[in-house]
């Protein structure tokens, strides 16, 4: 995959995005935001390169969304076009080097359709625990402009509850290997310590129950941390 | 290693159904190119494309402007689509042989 292409293509969605002012309505998520963590954060070099093309982009439920703008349109000005997923009422849009994807936080179980967004003209697919991303926002400066990606803290506590959800075992795989590493990175920077131990401490119990399930199996030093909150 | 074909396998999935959406775009819009013809001194537009090895010309008629721009935007828009899928047929091309190797992508 011409990897210059692909992130040429997206720094201009970026850019379009703000000029249109969709990108302070919305959040980055997935691994487009470990791009953004290598580029911007101290040391962030450590931290792996692998991403995949889709650029996922979540619609916190908390904003309100001030400004209406037919995304859909400025997609197909790029060259974008629409791949309709009938099933779920899901729209995406692909592009030969990236697909863009809207993400709502799933609210209560039962909503399998996703949601229509009137005032950005999308449709976005509803996803459990979105929250803990939308929740903890960090605002990163890159090449001019800037954008909302989750703390690292919060991305990583994120992969590390789907990975267990996750039926196909490449994606847990993948999940787990991006979370471990981002928590390798995290447990060498205090301030990115603090920031995860204030979001573990506000964890619902069941939350906190399955991650310290999952952490005696693959990260026993945030079973540590569990035990001294 | 088996996580990096997982994504080059996701890949060549989304690039299938990129191809679809491509095309499916594409059979929407006009083809060919709006070329004018003149006749002693007024000119009049045609549509121009081919079919099979023949070239045909259709007469447009006495067309707005803007419906004119509209289909020279779209004829335009076609082309775009066209470049594009034929990039997305590139990239399944180059992900089937990293996956399958050289021979059997073919």
């Amino acid at each position: 995959m011409a990897e210059e292409a692909q992130l040429s293509i997206f720094i201009q969605l970026l850019r379009r995005f703000e000029r249109e002012g969709v990108l302070n309505q919305i959040m980055l998520i997935g691994s487009w935001c470990l791009f953004f963590y290598r580029s911007v954060l101290s040391e962030g070099r450590s931290l792996p390169a692998m991403r995949t093309l889709d650029a996922d982009f979540l619609i916190p439920t908390q904003r309100t969304i001030r400004r209406e703008v037919n995304v859909p349109l400025l997609l197909k000005e790029m060259g974008f076009v629409p791949t309709f997923y009938p099933s779920s009422n899901w729209i995406v849009y692909d592009h030969p080097e990236l697909r863009v994807e809207f993400l709502i936080p799933e609210l209560g179980k039962g909503h399998d359709k996703a949601q229509e967004v009137k005032k950005l003209h999308v449709r976005a697919q509803r996803l459990r625990f979105l929250n803990l991303l939308a929740e903890y926002p960090r605002k990163l400066s890159y090449e001019g402009f800037s954008i909302d990606v989750p703390e690292p803290a919060a991305f990583a506590l994120h992969k590390l509850i789907v990975s267990a959800r996750r039926t196909t075992e490449v994606k847990r795989q993948k999940d787990l290997e991006t979370a471990l590493a981002l928590f390798d990175y995290i447990y060498l920077h205090p301030k990115e310590l603090d920031k995860m131990k204030e979001i573990v401490k506000r964890f619902p119990k069941g939350w906190l129950k399955r991650i310290d399930d999952l952490a005696k199996k693959y990260e026993p030093r945030l079973t540590e941390m569990i035990r001294d909150l | 290693m088996e996580s990096v074909e997982g994504i080059l396998r996701e890949e060549l999935k989304r690039l299938k159904e990129a191809e679809e959406s491509y095309r499916r775009e594409i059979r929407g819009l006009p083809r060919g190119s709006i070329q004018r013809k003149k006749i002693k001194r007024a000119s009049y537009p045609y549509l121009a494309f081919r079919m099979g090895k023949k070239v045909v010309s259709q007469y447009l008629g006495r067309l707005p402007k803007e419906d004119l721009e509209k289909l020279s935007k779209n004829i335009e828009l076609r082309r775009r689509y066209e470049r594009l899928l034929g990039e997305v047929q590139g990239n399944r091309l180059r992900i089937k042989r990293m996956i399958y190797g050289r021979r059997s992508a073919a």
